[in-house]
């Protein structure tokens, strides 16, 4: 009977089952409706958007576990989400090419490199390759990162390409169905810069509200909340060709919800985010402290900040619109997706807890305050660089230590 | 199934953490104990506890008999052992221990007669008989906890008069998947355990007991329940299905509330808990002068044809039982005790002894590949001591033993939870026991040391 030969390993002996590639492949399946319904939205150049910051990132990824010698990873499912993930936080316009390039287009490799150059394709690639090369396996691969990678690839292509990656954005009034013929690039501004821009003019009195300015001489002492309101309709009145959604602004909510606006593909179906979010949640993959702090503390912060909406009067508190907070931008994607992503996010429960609250905080203080019209970004990647910080201070207390003994009766 | 029973007793109590393995029981929990064949050869070793190693008392060609003791206690915290055949001494033999090393065992070549030693085997009339009294003869019995750590039982009974006891806790939990014995024994002999229970809180001078059974056993809670009814000291109480519910400090936590304080034992929160198998040993030995000379084991797993429990002689050799049951070809793992916190073993060339409460054969074994530790926190979450095990493998991985000391490492009670519920599979517990062990070295070295510095003076 001793023939056999007996496996020798300190116990325990079972497992319940759960691993690393499941986890990741099941984010990614999550994660998928989204991404469909933004290639519904927007068309063929999102399509491309994702193939190319996937096909980056597991590529980078392959390519740099061969190089350093070590089992390659791409199996877990970890670079295509973080190739999902990218995609979906940055303008599928990137790769949209402006008619002069299709009509010169000709059957050659010199046109077809042009052609690559034109239609910026080599941006997402850029993008995918740093954040699998400098943002994860530089310092060592899954789990040993310190930002999250598909942050960091945007924090790079916004810094690298600025105007393309902020400027260019879906016009989802011009896209035409169900052909799509035209899949129209603005190179307006999504919801959130238009209302910022609004707010900056109007703090100017420049623009719309110049003193000067056609049809309002009267309200050169506007009031700052009836203000406010006029900035809020503008940008309905700009952003939307519909009149039904003009006059019905709750029709105007269900397009942000369910993602027919200007934006970047993550910014789309905020719906299915909430519906994939709780699926998350309910799978355990991740803790439902992260998301509802954190969009609790944007959408609370984004309302009430005092804004200085006219030039002159004291700054307006309360005067946020906090369905427009919690729809527009990345909020959704970044609080159910990528805030909690496990490897840079913190380890104990009440550690969730202030890392949500910091990211609510910093996005609302960048979203009212901040250069940019949007903040999800950037306050994810500085929690994440808080979370050693937070974890050191949230250790949960030890069994049998720091308890009274005449307290336990 | 067992969540539903759980719920018509209403909320159940249970300590933080943990977590719910599929407990396999229904391979050998409607399987009666059994006598075990008894073999031609046992093998006593004289480790078979925590604590100092026996000294033989017998040699080569002597004969002894049942219950007689072969290996006296080296020390307080140790417990002798017994012939538990009639015979002859074959011989004193360096044999594999479960820990992987050899110790020494007495060798009694069986007579077949079972020929008990004088006084053993009696009934006694122990009612005048004081705490002392008690704790005198548990400890000559030999008994060691045998749930499986195996800590000397009279050891437990001496609890200094500044630690009082107020509740005396017999374990009926029997938490390790796969393990049927404890249960058995509860449907059985309620009766030895109940007997065993009042010699304890008499042993101890403490008027409060619990009965903790676990809510997968349902029948084992009625039956207990049954033979407790009207009696002013003892209830029984049913916990929640939960890994590691009968592991000392969480039981104390879900029974009490009160935390045993890190490095303490129970005693320091006024508790004690004996398991129910140590119990009736207790009955036994003190009602009828019977040393502890064998033990419930369960034989189970995929790996064995037919799941048995077990009565088996100590230094019965486990392939006499093995013989017994059958065991599939192709077996992958062989382990002595559950499969949380057994032992893996490389060979079946091992004996039963007072701690051996199951023995499990696996068809399957982990490839013992992992990954990188990827924060998912779910070891934080199911870790019953609240340590943050990830971190505490990292750590060791890297060798930063001390580091892990100031992290609690020691604190850990190796229940193998968090290794369950790693997505990485890391070793967390083998590396959480390396850290453990380098700790010890290290500071016995440093003692080492010291004592020359002062010889030096």
């Amino acid at each position: 009977m001793s023939e056999t030969k007996f496996t020798v390993s300190t116990s325990p002996h079972i497992r319940d089952g759960e691993n690393i590639p499941r986890i990741m492949w099941r984010v990614n399946l999550v994660l998928a409706p989204a991404a469909i319904i933004g290639i519904i939205f927007f068309g063929w150049p999102a399509a491309v958007m994702l193939a190319l910051c996937i096909g980056g990132s597991v590529g980078a990824e392959a390519l740099i576990r061969k190089l350093v010698r070590k089992k390659v990873t791409v199996g877990d499912g970890s670079a295509f989400l973080t190739g999902l993930l990218l995609a979906m936080c940055v303008s599928p316009m990137i790769v949209y090419p402006s008619s002069a390039v299709v009509q010169r287009y000709t059957p050659s490799l010199g046109s077809a490199i042009a052609t690559v150059f034109a239609m910026n394709l080599y941006v997402p690639l850029l993008g995918a390759f740093f954040a699998i090369a400098f943002a994860k396996q530089m310092f060592g691969g899954l789990g040993n990162n310190i930002w999250n990678p598909a942050l960091a690839g945007r924090a790079f292509m916004l810094a690298a390409y600025a105007l393309l990656v902020t400027g260019v954005w879906p016009n989802i009034e011009k896209i035409k169905y169900p052909g799509r013929e035209e899949v129209a690039a603005t190179t307006g501004a999504t919801i959130r810069a238009e209302r910022k821009k609004l707010i900056a003019l109007s703090r100017a009195g420049e623009g719309p509200f110049a003193p000067g300015a056609a049809a309002r001489e009267e309200d050169a002492k506007a009031d700052p909340t009836e203000r406010m309101k006029e900035i809020d309709s503008m940008v309905i009145e700009r952003k939307v060709a519909d009149p039904k959604v003009k006059q019905n602004k709750w029709l105007w909510y269900g397009r942000l919800l369910i993602g027919y606006r200007d934006g970047s593909l993550g910014e789309t179906c905020g719906l299915w985010l909430i519906i994939g979010g709780i699926i998350l949640i309910a799978l355990r993959y991740i803790d439902w402290r992260i998301p509802v702090f954190f969009i609790g503390t944007a959408v609370f912060l984004g309302w009430l900040l005092p804004v200085r909406v006219v030039g002159g009067t004291s700054p307006l508190w309360m005067a946020g619109d906090p369905l427009f907070e919690l729809l527009s931008g990345g909020l959704l994607l970044g609080a159910f997706f990528m805030a909690t992503d496990m490897v840079t996010s913190p380890i104990t429960k009440k550690g969730k807890v202030i890392f949500g609250v910091g990211c609510g905080l910093l996005t609302a203080l960048i979203r009212v305050y901040g250069g940019y019209p949007e903040g999800v970004c950037y306050a994810i990647l500085l929690m994440n660089t808080a979370v050693p910080l937070i974890d050191r201070f949230t250790r949960p207390r030890v069994f049998g230590t720091g308890l009274e003994p005449s307290k336990q009766t | 199934m067992a969540h539903a029973v759980a719920k018509s007793y209403g909320t159940l109590k249970t300590f933080p953490g943990g977590v719910h393995p599929s407990d396999r029981k229904e391979l050998s929990r409607d399987c009666p104990i059994e006598d075990a064949p008894i073999p031609e050869r046992v093998y006593i070793p004289l480790s078979q506890h925590i604590g100092a190693p026996c000294k033989p008392v017998v040699e080569k060609g002597d004969t002894v008999r049942m219950g007689q003791v072969v290996g006296e206690a080296g020390g307080f915290v140790s417990a002798p052992v017994h012939a538990s055949v009639s015979g002859t001494v074959a011989g004193i033999e360096e044999r594999i221990h479960i820990f992987g090393a050899k110790v020494p065992c007495v060798v009694i070549d069986n007579d077949g007669r079972d020929q008990w030693f004088e006084g053993c085997n009696q009934p006694v009339d122990y009612s005048d008989w004081d705490h002392d009294a008690i704790r005198g003869k548990v400890r000559q019995a030999g008994l060691a906890g045998m749930g499986g750590a195996t800590f000397p039982t009279h050891v437990k009974f001496s609890p200094p008069p500044e630690k009082p006891i107020d509740t005396v806790i017999i374990n009926g939990v029997e938490c390790e998947p796969y393990l049927t014995c404890d249960y058995r024994l509860m449907l059985e002999s309620p009766q030895r355990i109940i007997d065993g229970a009042e010699i304890i809180l008499r042993a101890v001078r403490c008027n409060r007991c619990i009965i903790a059974v676990e809510a997968n056993k349902p029948d084992a809670y009625e039956v207990m329940r049954e033979y407790v009814s009207g009696h002013d000291k003892i209830s029984v109480e049913m916990l929640e299905v939960k890994y590691p519910q009968g592991a000392e400090k969480q039981l104390i936590k879900a029974l009490l509330g009160r935390e045993v304080p890190s490095g303490g034992l129970p005693m320091d929160v006024g508790a004690l808990v004996s398991n129910v198998g140590t119990t009736a040993a207790v009955y036994d030995a003190v009602a009828l002068n019977k040393p502890l000379i064998e033990r419930l084991c369960t034989v189970t797993g995929e790996g064995v044809e037919r799941p048995s429990n077990f009565l088996a002689r100590i230094g019965t050799p486990l392939t006499v039982l093995l013989e017994k049951t059958g065991m599939r070809p192709g077996a992958k793992k062989f382990i002595l005790g559950g499969p949380m916190m057994g032992l893996a073993q490389f060979t079946t060339d091992l004996v039963v002894i007072k701690g051996t409460s199951g023995v499990l054969v696996l068809m399957e074994a982990d490839s013992g590949e992992y990954e990188n530790c990827i924060r998912c926190g779910r070891c934080v979450d199911a870790c019953p001591t609240y340590l943050i095990p990830s971190e505490l493998s990292i750590l060791a991985e890297a060798g930063e033993w001390e580091a892990a000391k100031e992290k609690n490492v020691l604190d850990c009670i190796e229940c193998g939870v968090c290794a369950y519920v790693c997505p990485a599979r890391r070793p967390i517990v083998h590396l959480i026991k390396l850290a453990k062990a380098e700790l010890l070295r290290m500071k016995k070295e440093f003692e080492a040391k010291k004592k020359a510095a002062e010889a030096k003076e």
